[in-house]
């Protein structure tokens, strides 16, 4: 499938990216990709390098070329703590960072080598991609860890071209003439599904601009650009409830939402301004790549709603699929159990983490031979129609916007830095999730937490207010009272 | 009312809503530059702009502003 890129790069004068209302070719792009893969050709035995993200052309060509090179990216975002990025690009074991300007070798430690792509000479030659090593590394992205530290999850070129194989058997295909929205950060999947999805059919993608209030900037795009195909996450929805009966969107003829449970609700509010528009829900955890299941919405949804929440649909071709119980024995149809994924788009674990790996991949008896399933934490069900419902969590992972937080991560740099007690909580306020932080006695002031958070997280993982108490309330077993909390959590926000 | 008067008021309201006491915003500024300044946050401070100036932003307003100077435009627009 990633061939295809190539033979759009090296014959297609079409827009390749609109960035900032600015267009790009893909004859454009390519000279820019070929810049970067000639460089990574010269130097085979980087297996993986750092690429600082900004909203630019050249860094969406650097992905193009680590990708259809050997070589693998992870995602420096600028605008996170230069902590984060100093855990990123140790964990990663990456020795070369590639930029778009020589001012972004400030954001990185002194050890790491800096290369701005403007810098690198032209090819002398023509540029042959060579196809990549299956087994070799696509990117590596970085999630929310439990234990404070986020943990790399390794996608290979193989995982990527399952997922790539398996999206063209399902009838959500981009075409060259779609406009594509890409309103993802660089260092979330969804990025990587509308990229290479949008780049192999030659069509045209459209970023969101940083700077700008993200919701307005997307509607701003889907309006003004008259873009086809969208995929975005249920809280743009929920914040752009207010001017819904002022929108319409005829030209969205592929609407696509995911990365957080989705409710009818909501989803329904923006039907009206996608009258064109067949509706889909995408599921699936980072680990194996992107989405392994697939729901469109017809009209026998409201038969199918689990507390308000649709489908999250049927496995994808080539995924392979468990719902088990406490015991790892296989649930009955209907009966809750967690989610196992498995198949060519499964990773092969986090970098450097034997121990979480051995946690959370398990070795399970598929049509009588053992193989690997990742362990999602998800519950889940099928219903009477076969398809997967979304129950909700095992543990105390949460989605904001897209984003996967661990809660306890939160609680950590917190309960660090307090030496107090802290629990961390999610609430939907004006119709999107806000985290917020409970803390026991603590003398100093929030501004004060607020900012080590800051100095410790990425910007969606501070909470939005901290809630000083003089004691968490306890369940009869001396557990934080976790309903308390959220009686109390109401109150403060009602007030 | 003239622009600056405008201008005081409009940075009066992003201050309390905000709850950034200092901040100081001129026609270049954008929510980028102001830290709070993000999605939620943003449908505050025009809740309070519009309650402020007693008028309704329309959807074409709302994805035209890109910038202080843009919302006084279309503030003075309305008046």
């Amino acid at each position: 499938m990633l061939q295809q890129i190539e033979k759009h790069l090296s014959s297609s004068d079409r827009t390749a990216f609109v960035i900032n209302d600015e267009s790009y070719s893909y004859l454009e792009l390519k000279l820019h990709v070929d810049r970067c893969y000639y460089f990574l050709m010269q130097h085979p035995k980087l297996a993986l390098v750092g690429i600082i993200a900004r909203n630019n052309i050249q860094t969406y060509a650097m992905l193009i070329a680590t990708v259809l090179s050997d070589c693998g990216y992870v995602i420096i975002n600028p605008a996170n703590p230069p902590e984060r990025n100093e855990q990123i690009t140790s964990e990663s074991g990456i020795s070369v960072v590639l930029g778009c300007c020589i001012a972004d070798a400030s954001l990185l430690p002194a050890y790491l080598q800096f290369i701005a792509l403007p810098s690198l000479p032209s090819p002398p030659h023509e540029v042959c991609y060579t196809h990549p090593d299956s087994s070799s590394i696509a990117y590596v992205l970085f999630t929310s860890g439990t234990t404070g530290k986020p943990k790399g999850v390794c996608i290979s070129k193989a995982n990527l071209e399952a997922l790539l194989h398996s999206l063209a058997k399902l009838p959500l295909q981009v075409t060259q003439d779609d406009r594509v929205l890409q309103m993802f950060d660089l260092s979330f999947d969804g990025s990587v599904l509308m990229l290479f999805m949008s780049l192999c059919a030659g069509a045209a993608i459209y970023t969101v601009n940083p700077d700008r209030i993200k919701y307005l900037e997307i509607a701003r795009l889907m309006h003004s650009h008259k873009l086809s195909f969208v995929f975005v996450v249920p809280s743009v929805i929920g914040l752009l409830k207010p001017y819904l009966p002022s929108i319409l969107l005829p030209d969205v003829r592929t609407f696509i939402v995911g990365a957080e449970a989705v409710s009818y609700s909501r989803l329904q509010s923006i039907l009206p301004c996608i009258p064109n528009a067949s509706v889909w829900n995408l599921y699936g955890p980072t680990e194996a790549t992107v989405c392994v299941m697939a729901y469109q919405m017809d009209s026998n949804v409201t038969n199918e709603l689990h507390n308000g929440i649709i489908p999250i649909g049927k496995p994808m071709p080539g995924v392979m699929h468990l719902v088990v119980d406490n015991n790892l024995a296989i649930c009955a149809q209907g009966e809750i159990g967690e989610l196992y994924v498995g198949g060519e788009q499964l990773c092969q674990g986090y970098i450097n983490a034997p121990e979480r790996n051995s946690i959370d991949f398990i070795l399970y008896n598929w049509e009588g031979q053992a193989q690997r399933f990742y362990a999602t934490g998800d519950l889940v069900y099928v219903n009477e129609f076969g398809n997967y419902m979304y129950c909700g969590r095992r543990d105390r992972q949460v989605k904001i916007q897209g984003n996967r937080i661990e809660l306890a991560e939160i609680e950590h740099h917190a309960q660090a830095f307090t030496d107090c007690d802290a629990v961390a909580m999610v609430n939907e306020l004006d119709g999107v999730l806000s985290l917020y932080l409970f803390i026991e006695n603590y003398t100093g002031t929030e501004a004060d937490i607020l900012q080590h958070l800051s100095s410790k997280l990425p910007a969606y993982m501070v909470p939005r207010q901290i809630i000083n108490l003089s004691h968490l309330p306890k369940t009869d077993s001396d557990k934080t009272d976790l309903q308390q909390l959220t009686k109390e959590l109401l109150i403060r926000i009602n007030k | 009312m003239n622009r600056q008067q405008m201008l005081s008021q409009v940075e009066d309201i992003i201050r309390h809503t905000l709850k950034q006491p200092d901040v100081c915003i001129f026609e270049q500024t954008t929510a980028s530059d102001i830290p709070g300044w993000d999605s939620l946050s943003h449908m505050t401070v025009m809740v309070a702009i519009e309650a402020h100036f007693n008028m309704k932003f329309s959807f074409m307003e709302m994805i035209s502003m890109s910038d202080i100077g843009s919302l006084l435009d279309t503030i003075s627009s309305k008046q």
